[in-house]
């Protein structure tokens, strides 16, 4: 494949991460996802394209965005700035002029080359922690090509590889990432159709195609369930979760994800809402032992809780 | 907690009979000895019923010492009584004290040296030489004999008896009249030391009886008279001659405790956890008596012929360090390939419970290194020690006490405005132009490079002469006569006794130097965005009416994130100075003047009197540590920071500290990633590292409710302390560093 020229959408390159598959990672995280769960911890990864955020403590309302915005979307309220996405172009034009960086832009085009050459500074490391390049977004297939190639130049340039994916893709697109790929860090978000479907906005069924394609290819799985209280921690999923990770012995083990509420300042960058069922505070330590609980009542293998 | 006592003022009665000594001595020798007899036993303190060891002492405003109180014969004015702080003499003692104060204006040793000081340089750097402590200029000498650090082994060996012994022979065989004096007034100064010893055991008579008051005696008076057997014995000795010489750095002790401790371990003659005991009390004494800066003990590494006992002590000095919550004292570990792993690995373990301590040193970078830039052998170079805040030197063999600071951010701030500070005029350099008259990037370097130049040299002037002084009035016999060779030429250290005689300038804001640079280079002479006479105001006016420019150069690449533009500027400024350091030898009695990238809490302090520069810095804001990133400005990871903090070659210094603040919870949740993470550091060519294990959360808790995190210990740069008991400004600083392994 002619990577020349190719570029995809991220918004960081995370390095020294110990919480994207085994050892110590670079983390690249891509831009754009079909689902749009609605406990979403990176919303900046949703979009596919550049969009446009604003941290409006940051502000100090001196007013220089205003003249700048040719689409007439910012207006001065109270000594900050409020904005109109509806009339928004995202050309940018008020961050640049913005003193303090309270307007400011999530993503950026970059080559296969760049995310490699900045994960390669890491070797080292990876090879003492057993680490290596973690693909993740958004959901990296979204944009396929590009993340196809990424995993195999750097599994080219000998790093262990692992992608972080939600399962939604084309089948082929999967299986073209097989050759590439020594780890996939796969979501399971919920055991209940219908819940998989309004949590997500995407279909179980889908999900559990892609997983059982990855099985049948002997592909090496790490499962990742992001773990919301009183949202999808339910027993009866956590059981599940257990049971899986029982049935496929290929399966590497099990990463309970706990929720925290980090993700949330940049929902409000954003200006999405977030919804109301999501908890206030980090998952406490008594929930935290009682998914160890049913993870060991299962028999579950492999658990971390992250 | 016990009262600091380190410097009480002893009054004027000890001052006069102290002036008295030091008028009726004519040579140097017959001062110290004069001397000595008025300051011992006048400021040893008592030993106390919860002590196992005695030698606690004070520092009086007069005094013979290398470093505390002052240098050399020191009279230490601000303490002193004045008329309009009479600290409730009468009127008839403070002409007294006024008689003293003329005296001692010309036999201070400091004010010898301001004296001395090459003339071109006094002139042109009006207030350097007098003005330590204001921070409004960008260089400064100081005058102290720092990290001097004695030949323990030989004097546990030989003991007091053995050392007199040898002296004696020394003298009667002794050809010159130079060398019989020196050797005479070296067994004077084994005399005090026996009477010092015959004090505090006395002292401890009035203790009420109890075993360890007589475990404290018998080791007295066994040491008075005999070489120490036991370990306690041996650790009183290694005390004591702190006591004594003002030597607040202890060395490699676990080659000279090492076999002590197997000996009474191995015959059952102490238990573990007593040997723990004893040197709790020695580190709760280190921690009441020397200042944070110092009070290193260094364990492991090459060079240590009794490897095994060493590393038995080393594990001990360790386990001490994990047992207390003290900033004190400062436990170094050397470590090399082929070591016993169970050192570092217990040093990780320690680390991680947030003690600051040991502090990391790799040999296998370090030696090479200390070859390079001493110009040493292997056998020498392997004998190198981190002392205070991290300079090296050579254990019993070399001075290399840091007598000058240079701030380079004030350097480049008197390169860009002719010499001068962007906020006060005043005038901290020669003019060599400003940022307008450079048309070049490469323009700017040059006179950012003769600045730096001059700087260096005033300052290896400043060093040499001081060394000077100390030659001619402080023989410092009993330091001398455990130093290699002054015993083997019969002179004392300074005045051609010892074997290397170093220098070093620490620097200071090095990383905001080199980031200014690299903002400069991209905004002005790269993309042309914003013109020279922009920067320049916007520097004079701490960025006000430039929000925007302020944010580009915030936004310029910064070193710490492992970036090839911003880290290679940092290597330049570093090679830089380090080589112009270096060639400011040139001329002078020094044998080498070296860098140390060290830092202390003058990084903030300094910062306060630094202008606005280039990397988005505002006005008296903390410049960073040591070879550390700005704060908040290594945004890339751990991997980043400390890849790039292993970059600056090690070879063309003396010793730089690596400070990375590690989140509480990453040792614990990833053990073996954090060991792998600084073994790959190691690796990849880090030569030290001291890591801060802690919480942002914990420390912002500690400003709310200081009392209930009394155990909360960082390090702040070439020391630990508690942090609550940091300053605002030094705690700001802390916090603004990154906290790494999220």
């Amino acid at each position: 494949m002619d990577t020349d020229g190719l570029k995809g959408m991220i918004t960081d390159i995370h390095r020294a991460s110990v919480v994207d598959g085994p050892g110590l990672r670079t983390t690249v995280f891509l831009k754009g996802c079909p689902l749009s769960c609605v406990w979403c911890h990176n919303p900046e990864t949703q979009a596919p394209d550049i969009d446009l955020a604003l941290n409006r403590e940051k502000c100090v309302g001196c007013g220089d965005c205003v003249a700048v915005c040719p689409h007439d979307a910012l207006r001065l309220e109270e000594g900050r700035i409020t904005l109109d996405r509806g009339r928004c172009a995202t050309c940018l034009a008020c961050a640049a002029v913005c003193p303090t960086g309270a307007l400011f832009s999530y993503g950026r085009a970059v080559t296969v080359d760049e995310i490699l050459r900045e994960a390669l500074k890491d070797r080292l490391y990876y090879q003492e922690t057993g680490g290596g390049i973690t693909v993740s977004g958004g959901e990296p297939m979204f944009q396929g090509q590009f993340t196809i190639a990424l995993l195999k130049a750097c599994k080219q340039a000998g790093l262990h590889t692992c992608l972080d994916t939600a399962g939604i893709g084309a089948e082929d697109a999967f299986r073209d990432t097989l050759p590439w790929t020594d780890l996939y860090l796969f979501d399971y978000k919920s055991s209940d159709p219908d819940a998989h479907q309004r949590l997500t906005g995407a279909p179980l069924s889908a999900v559990l195609k892609t997983f059982d394609l990855l099985i049948e290819h002997n592909a090496r799985i790490r499962l990742r369930c992001p773990l919301i209280p009183g949202v999808n921690d339910d027993a009866g999923h956590l059981r599940r979760i257990a049971d899986i990770s029982r049935s496929y012995p290929a399966l590497d083990g099990v990463d309970l994800l706990c929720w925290h509420t980090m993700g949330r300042g940049k929902h409000a960058f954003l200006g999405r809402p977030v919804s109301n069922a999501l908890p206030a505070e980090n998952t406490d330590e008594r929930t935290k032992a009682f998914y160890r609980q049913c993870m060991e009542q299962g028999r579950a293998r492999g658990v971390r809780i992250l | 907690m016990a009262p600091i006592i380190r410097f009480k003022p002893l009054g004027l009665d000890y001052v006069e009979a102290f002036t008295a000594a030091h008028q009726a001595g004519k040579t140097p020798y017959e001062r110290e000895t004069l001397c000595q007899r008025v300051q011992f036993p006048a400021a040893l303190v008592s030993p106390r019923e919860s002590d196992f060891l005695a030698g606690k002492r004070t520092y009086p405003e007069v005094g013979y010492s290398v470093q505390y109180g002052g240098m050399g014969f020191y009279a230490d004015f601000p303490r002193w009584p004045t008329h309009d702080n009479p600290m409730g003499y009468s009127a008839s003692e403070l002409s007294r004290w006024q008689a003293l104060r003329s005296y001692w204006e010309r036999e201070d040793a400091t004010r010898q040296c301001v004296a001395g000081y090459a003339p071109a340089y006094a002139t042109a750097l009006e207030g350097v030489f007098t003005g330590v402590g204001n921070y409004d200029l960008a260089i400064y000498p100081l005058y102290r004999m720092a990290g001097l650090q004695l030949d323990l082994r030989k004097l546990v060996s030989l003991g007091v008896p053995g050392l007199e012994k040898d002296l004696e022979t020394r003298r009667r065989r002794a050809s010159d009249d130079e060398a019989k004096a020196f050797f005479s007034a070296c067994l004077e100064s084994v005399g005090q030391f026996r009477e010092v010893i015959r004090h505090y055991s006395e002292e401890a008579g009035e203790l009420p009886p109890s075993a360890r008051r007589d475990a404290m005696i018998a080791a007295l008076d066994r040491i008075e008279t005999a070489r120490p057997e036991t370990f306690h014995e041996a650790l009183q000795l290694v005390f004591l001659s702190s006591t004594v010489t003002g030597t607040i750095n202890f060395g490699r002790l676990d080659i000279v405790l090492g076999d002590y401790l197997c000996a009474d371990l191995d015959s059952g003659r102490i238990t573990e956890s007593h040997a723990m005991e004893l040197m709790a009390n020695f580190y709760t004494l280190i921690e009441e008596e020397i200042m944070h800066w110092d009070g290193r003990i260094i364990v492991g590494g090459k060079g240590r012929e009794n490897e095994r006992p060493a590393d038995r002590f080393a594990m001990l000095a360790m386990a001490v360090t994990d047992s207390l919550n003290l900033p004190m004292p400062q436990l170094s570990l050397r470590f090399y390939d082929g070591q016993d792993p169970a050192l570092l690995d217990k040093a990780y373990d320690v680390v991680a419970h947030g003690k600051t301590y040991p502090m990391l040193y790799n040999d296998d970078v370090n030696i090479p290194a200390v070859m390079k830039a001493f110009g040493v052998d292997e056998a020498t170079a392997e004998q190198y020690i981190p002392y205070g805040c991290g300079e090296y030197m050579i254990h019993h063999q070399s001075c290399h006490t840091p007598n000058g600071i240079i701030n380079l951010a004030k350097a480049l701030e008197a390169a860009l405005n002719n010499g001068r500070s962007l906020t006060t005029g005043k005038l901290m350099a020669p003019d060599f132009g400003n940022l307008c008259d450079y048309s070049s990037f490469e323009e700017l370097w040059n006179a950012y490079d003769k600045t730096v130049a001059f700087c260096g040299r005033a300052l290896a002037h400043a060093q040499s002469a001081t060394y000077d002084i100390m030659g001619r009035t402080a023989p410092f016999s009993f330091v001398s006569m455990l130093y290699d060779d002054c015993l083997e030429k019969g002179r004392p250290l300074f005045a051609g006794g010892i074997r290397i005689l170093g220098g070093t300038c620490e620097t200071y804001g090095n990383t905001n130097c080199a980031d200014s640079l690299t903002a400069i280079r991209r905004w002005i002479y790269d993309t042309g965005k914003w013109s020279r006479a922009e920067l320049l105001q916007a520097l004079r006016d701490n960025w006000r009416g430039f929000p925007l420019l302020r944010r580009d150069c915030k936004e310029a690449p910064k070193y710490g994130n492992d970036d090839d533009e911003a880290d290679g500027m940092l290597l330049r400024v570093h090679d830089h100075v380090c080589g112009r350091v270096r060639e400011a030898a040139e001329g002078t009695a020094l044998d080498h003047f070296l860098v140390v990238v060290i830092n202390n809490k003058i990084n903030t302090v300094w910062g306060k009197m630094t202008s606005a520069s280039a990397d988005g810095r505002t006005t008296g804001e903390a410049l960073a540590p040591g070879n550390a990133p700005g704060g908040g400005c290594d945004r890339s990871g751990l991997t980043a920071v400390l890849n790039s903090q292993a970059k600056p070659d090690p070879t063309i210094h003396a010793g730089a500290v690596q400070n990375v603040k590690v989140t509480s919870s990453f040792p614990v949740q990833h053990p073996d990633i954090y060991r792998a993470v600084f073994n790959s550091y190691f690796k990849r060519g880090g030569a030290q590292i001291m890591i801060t294990v802690t919480n942002r959360e914990d420390l912002l808790a500690a400003r709310i409710t200081p009392e209930k995190y009394a155990n909360l210990i960082v390090r702040v740069g070439g020391f630990s302390a508690r942090f609550i008991d940091l300053d605002h400004d030094t705690q700001e600083e802390i916090l603004s560093r990154t906290e790494h392994g999220h």
